[in-house]
């Protein structure tokens, strides 16, 4: 009797014990929740050949590290992978890769990342191999990368082989050693080292992608050498990814180790993150616009807000195939009707900037409104209505005789918007322009068609190259161009700008490009520059990113 | 019975052909298509996708691909290596025919906007999410509605009445769009009694499944009232009345289990309603179930997620209204199988 | 042989006639009777009223253009409203709330007045709920005469038809719809069928589409009872009687069987109006709703609700103004029950 006693007290002690212990682990771990708002309702993808949106850009610039690391904070290009040596006349790259890292997955059963080992039992380490692969594959077509458009330009043979022209063999990429990888470019520019630190040159675990097909990203198959390894990835709407601090990746000083040692993406909108930031359940969000007043105003929450610069323009393009918008001087005039700080300051009304011309400012080789105070296009309601005026009395044409409409998928933010514009070239032009919307698809498909129709633009890489010509204004991508605008002044410009080496050479003749875009042609009216507002909690020290993707890695958490 | 369920099951399957007909149709005549970016497609890329999911056929041999590929089973040797096309719901292993043989069926395709993802997959994962929370707003549905009918049956035209049904009509009179936000700042923030939104324990269940079943709870309700105010008129009520037993053990034991034949008979529809109309619920409470995907995969032209979904309600439709009919006739032997 | 002697006093249709009219009136009198000693139903009649007159009188009653937008007055709110919703800090407070006493309810985020907009936005919710039943009982009661009256082959096709389109899922068939309608119309050019019928869409505010879709999911419940009814009511004497008469298949189903089943039919549409009304607010949710700046109620909680915990007035109101219809229709369509359904009138 009394041993059973003793026996169960025993047994009880140890049990609290064993609570108690498993509560102090669970605090020493460190453990990040961020909301991440979703694109549709879950992270599309995290095999780096196909992915091409936000989230599932974010992850795998984790779970994989480039060739080159783009510093989230100053966009530029750092050691990723390897270091790199480009030749004289900058056609050939010669990245000398980090030895020794080894292929790793996070087994469920053990909760220990592990590393990869070949038959042998001999650990699968990162070479020049699987970049090579990793390329190749992202420029094959029948992989079908979204992404190949952005790179195939760059590397000899490489926009043959992406149209299915070329051979593979002819494709400027040679493996010189393990470690040692030479990539031959078109064309010699500043701009090539941040193409490679884009994802769809990440090395690519060819075995394990033969064996699982598609499905080689489950966490349960993928490969990774990153500075996270994925842990859990629950899908669908609501559902939420981890990764886990991948012990194996050796630390430089570009790609430190994690201090962090979880961290978990939720997949919510912004409305959601911020009542979830509110019940001190999410670590940092994501804040909707329409709550800025409220938050700012709120002693605790507007000491976690951080507003920076975000990565996208907003922009209305005009169809110069359609009367009256095949005259400059009407789209100088609907461009100029457009009151951009009224738009951000009373419609979307949590930072944004006002656009004057098509080219963040934040991104390399941009100009800036304090270099050029005078650049692009500026609200002028009289100088619009002078324009319009002489337009109509050139041609004989009234200001109704238009039936006009106005294009944007279906968003609250978008109506605002457009309802807002609207009512300012009724006001200012006495044109009523109709206002049609449409899903995100239809949208895409049919905006061609319509006079004027609403858009964004956001960098794929932090460079001005990446607005003025892949953004489709080049007569090069006159096919995606859905203003069907193109112009010879222009294109010499953003060639030249292209090939120019010193930046402020750069920045001149992009400033140029610019006032062609935005002023003479006014082919688009900019509207505004995005922002990105964020909510941290006090106990967190982070880097705020510029390129869309946070680096978790140089976080910490200090409860 | 057997022949009975047999005949259901031989309707379904035509049912679920016109369906997926029409929904097939329907969606192709909409402009854009899955692989539609702000960034255009460059023409290579939309060509080699298309040829990879069969896009670039003849509209007529699509729909039959897709049918085939669903309906017809296939036995697979050892060579046989699953991939986003080949993906099947049944996967029995047949070794009588050697090593590495299976038998395969039902595929449904691979998801054309994620490309990582099958409809199988989705249906595995996410469904059951669903079915978990529609069954947990199905009975709070019922704890609400059917004990607000009998109140208000047996105190007709009373204030006890009108309050109970004004309670349950609450319930559908409120937006959940309004309602959830008001349950998530009450119970989340302000008293930190509950999850704000997510999944995986009980406690995350609680405030979705009590946004989605209060609002179906004035149908209970109602159905309640009705049915039992009708069965306390019937003569055998007033025969067990005049017999002397108690007021409680009418109502209990013979008013009631007749009473709630009319409200067996919407659980079924009203259940599949319940998994499938859970778009804004699912939202607002981020719960990972199949409800958003109802609405984005028509937006994304993520055809293969629409049909799969249409395809999986009506199922869902038809088989709820079998059981219903099966159990109406237990519960209530005058039926019977016509 | 012997009936040209004997000539009655009155004809079998007039006799049947005469049945249907003495029943028909002391049913329904005392149908109605019953409806308004019900007092919740007759608030709910008089809410409706009280809409379908607001409604009608919109642009006499409204204080404001329910389009006109001053961005500069966007979301500011009255004082009362501030003190209801202590959260809604005034920035003389240092909150964040503008404060404007014109506007009784508050303006939205582009500056519009909420109440304006409320009161618009009541011709939306309206005719939704008298759309969808117009669907319901032109389409529905068609099919189901039909299919009852005749029966045979013409009843079995045609139940199956419906039985196919409940196989539908309700909300997702209308999204279908909807974007089916919308898209495949969405073309600026003139001259197509396509762009007419986008055309009448955007002239209506996008409620050409809303009812089209909606009507077309609506009708398939009505088809099924209409049907039972007439199964029902075919083999009584008074239609034999008309039969015999001579009268014509189409006069038998409308003024001999249509009166006789009406009531039952009146009771189902009146308690599937609020789920009408439901589906409006859902399709603006999700951006499939009457197009802007037409303002419907749904529309107005939808755009409201991504704002709810700063500037809950926007989302409220409109939710409150939502609340009372569907309050309305819901109690109403209760005591049109209890006042019509014939199994009830036993009990009293």
């Amino acid at each position: 009797m009394f041993n059973r006693k003793l026996f169960s007290f025993v047994l009880l002690a140890a049990l609290l014990l064993a609570l108690s212990a498993g509560a102090v682990g669970a605090q020493d771990k460190k453990v990040l929740v961020s909301g991440r708002q979703m694109g549709s309702s879950d992270i599309p993808t995290l095999d780096p050949a196909i992915a091409e949106d936000v989230p599932s850009v974010q992850v795998i610039d984790e779970l994989f590290v480039a060739l080159v690391r783009m510093n989230e904070e100053t966009a530029a290009a750092e050691p990723g992978m390897a270091t790199w040596e480009v030749s004289d006349d900058g056609l050939v790259y010669t990245f000398k890769l980090l030895p020794n890292v080894p292929w790793v997955r996070y087994n469920a059963a053990s909760g220990q990342v592990e590393q990869l080992t070949d038959a042998d039992g001999n650990p699968l380490v990162v070479t020049a191999q699987d970049f090579a692969y990793g390329i190749l594959r992202s420029l094959n077509p029948e992989t079908a990368a979204p992404y190949q458009y952005v790179l195939s330009p760059w590397i000899k043979g490489g926009p043959e082989y992406a149209s299915g022209e070329g051979a593979m063999e002819d494709v400027g990429v040679k493996v010189v050693d393990d470690t040692t990888l030479e990539v031959t470019v078109n064309q010699p520019s500043g701009v090539t080292p941040l193409i490679f630190g884009l994802w769809v040159t990440m090395a690519q675990p060819q075995p394990i992608i033969d064996e699982f097909a598609e499905f080689w990203i489950d966490p349960a198959n993928i490969a990774t050498y990153g500075p996270f390894a994925l842990k859990e990835w629950v899908r669908g709407d609501g559902g939420s990814l981890t990764m886990v601090k991948n012990p194996f990746w050796p630390g430089t000083d570009s790609v430190p180790q994690s201090k962090i040692d979880e961290v978990v993406l939720r997949f919510l909108d912004e409305t959601v993150q911020l009542t979830e930031f509110e019940a001190g359940s999410l670590d940092v969000a994501e804040m909707p616009d329409a709550e800025y007043a409220r938050v700012s105003a709120d002693p605790k929450l507007s000491a976690a807000l951080f507003t920076g610069p975000g990565t996208c323009t907003y922009y209305y393009g005009f169809n110069v195939e359609r009367e009256p918008f095949t005259d400059a001087r009407v789209r100088r005039a609907f461009s100029m009707a457009i009151d951009r700080a009224g738009i951000t300051e009373q419609v979307t009304g949590a930072g944004q900037i006002p656009a004057a011309f098509f080219t963040l400012p934040s991104l390399n080789a941009a100009p800036t409104s304090e270099m050029f105070p005078n650049l692009g296009i500026q609200s002028d309601p009289e100088m619009a209505k002078l324009l319009w005026d002489e337009y109509l009395t050139e041609t004989g044409k009234t200001a109704d005789s238009f039936q006009l409409t106005l294009f944007h998928n279906e968003s609250s933010l978008h109506s605002a918007i457009a309802q807002a514009v609207q009512q300012m070239w009724a006001e200012t032009l006495g044109v009523q322009v109709q206002i049609a919307t449409a899903d995100f698809a239809t949208y895409l498909d049919t905006r061609g068609n319509y006079d004027v129709f609403r858009a964004g633009w956001c960098f794929d890489y932090p460079d001005t190259h990446n607005f003025l010509y892949d953004a489709g204004w080049h007569s090069d991508l006159i096919t995606e161009n859905d203003t069907h605008w193109s112009n010879a002044e222009y294109d010499a410009l953003v060639d030249a700008g292209f090939k120019a080496e010193a930046v402020e050479e750069r920045i001149a003749l992009y400033a140029q490009a610019e006032q062609i875009l935005v002023y003479d042609e006014a082919a688009i009216a900019p509207i505004y520059y995005y922002i990105t507002n964020d909510l941290t909690a006090p106990y967190v020290t982070r880097t705020h990113s510029l390129i869309t993707r946070e680096h978790y890695e140089k976080w910490d958490i200090n409860k | 019975m057997f022949r009975f369920i047999v005949r259901r099951m031989l309707w379904m399957f035509l049912v679920l052909f016109v369906v997926s007909a029409i929904t097939f149709v329907l969606l192709r005549a909409v402009p854009g298509g899955p692989f539609n970016s702000e960034r255009g497609v460059p023409a290579p890329v939309q060509r080699s996708l298309e040829a990879k999911f069969n896009l670039d056929k003849p509209l007529i041999e699509q729909y039959l691909k897709y049918v085939g590929d669903i309906l017809i089973p296939r036995l697979t040797g050892p060579d046989f290596k699953r991939s986003l096309t080949e993906d099947y719901l049944i996967n029995v292993p047949v070794p009588i025919l050697g090593e590495g043989a299976a038998f395969r069926w039902m595929n449904f395709g691979p998801s054309l906007r994620v490309r990582s993802r099958t409809v199988n997959q989705l249906f595995l994962e996410n469904l059951p999410v669903s079915i978990q929370l529609g069954s947990a707003a199905l009975a709070v549905a019922l704890a609400i509605g059917v004990p607000l009918g009998i109140i208000a049956a047996l105190r007709r035209n009373t204030a006890a009445d009108y309050a109970s049904m004004g309670v349950a009509i609450i319930g559908v009179s409120i937006p959940i769009i309004i309602m959830a936000p008001f349950l998530q700042y009450l119970f989340g923030v302000q008293w930190r009694l509950l999850p704000v939104s997510g999944w995986g324990t009980i406690q995350h269940l609680i405030m979705p499944a009590f946004a989605l079943g209060f609002a179906q709870s004035a149908l209970m309700a109602r159905l309640t009232r009705a049915s039992l105010l009708q069965v306390l008129g019937e003569d055998y009520i007033r025969t067990a009345r005049a017999k002397g037993l108690s007021e409680r053990t009418v109502i209990l034991l013979h008013a009631l289990k007749n009473a709630l034949i009319p409200v067996v008979t919407v659980i079924g529809p009203l259940f599949a309603a319940l998994v499938t109309g859970t778009f804004v619920t699912e939202t607002i409470f981020a719960v990972p179930g199949m409800g958003r995907y109802f609405v984005t995969s028509v937006t994304n032209r993520d055809f293969t997620v629409v049909m799969g979904t249409i395809l999986l309600y009506a199922v869902f439709l038809v088989l709820a209204n079998m059981l219903v009919d099966i159990l109406y006739a237990w519960l209530d032997p005058r039926i019977r199988f016509a | 042989m012997t009936s040209t002697t004997h000539k009655p006093s009155l004809t079998a249709a007039e006799i049947a006639q005469l049945d249907e009219r003495r029943r028909g009136e002391s049913l329904w009198m005392s149908a109605w009777k019953r409806l308004i000693r019900n007092r919740l139903a007759v608030i709910g009649l008089v809410i409706i009223g009280l809409n379908i007159l607001m409604a009608v009188f919109a642009p006499q009653i409204a204080p404001r253009e329910y389009q006109k937008q001053i961005l500069t007055d966007k979301n500011s709110a009255p004082e009362w409203v501030t003190t209801i919703f202590p959260n809604m800090l005034p920035t003389e407070k240092g909150g964040y709330v503008q404060i404007n006493n014109d506007y009784l309810l508050g303006a939205d985020n582009l500056g519009r007045d909420l109440l304006s907009r409320i009161i618009y936005g009541a011709r939306i919710s309206l005719l939704v709920a008298f759309v969808g039943p117009l669907f319901a009982v032109l389409i529905g009661t068609t099919v189901g005469m039909a299919a009852g009256y005749f029966g045979g082959r013409l009843d079995n096709l045609l139940m199956r038809i419906v039985d196919i389109m409940y196989a539908f899922p309700t909300l997702l068939f209308i999204i279908l719809l909807m974007t089916f309608f919308r898209f495949s119309t969405a073309t600026p050019e003139p001259g197509t069928l396509a762009f007419a019928l986008g055309d009448l869409d955007r002239r209506t505010g996008g409620m050409l589409f809303v009812f089209i879709g909606i009507g077309m999911t609506s009708w398939m419940q009505m088809a099924r009872l209409v049907r039972g009814q007439v199964l029902s009511v075919r083999e009584q004497e008074y239609v034999q009687a008309a039969r015999a008469t001579g009268a014509t298949t189409p006069r038998i189903m409308l003024s001999h069987i249509l009166p006789n089943i009406l009531g039952p039919l009146i009771v189902a549409e009146t308690l599937t109006i609020p789920t009408y009304i439901s589906y409006e607010a859902f399709l603006s949710f999700i951006g499939l709703g009457v197009q802007q700046p037409t303002p419907s109620w749904g529309s107005m909680i939808a755009d409201g609700a991504r704002q709810i915990a700063s500037y809950p007035n926007q989302a409220l109101f409109p939710a409150l103004a939502l609340f009372l219809i569907m309050f309305a229709f819901n109690f109403l369509g209760d005591g049109l029950r209890d006042a019509l359904d014939p199994r009830m009138r036993g009990v009293d």
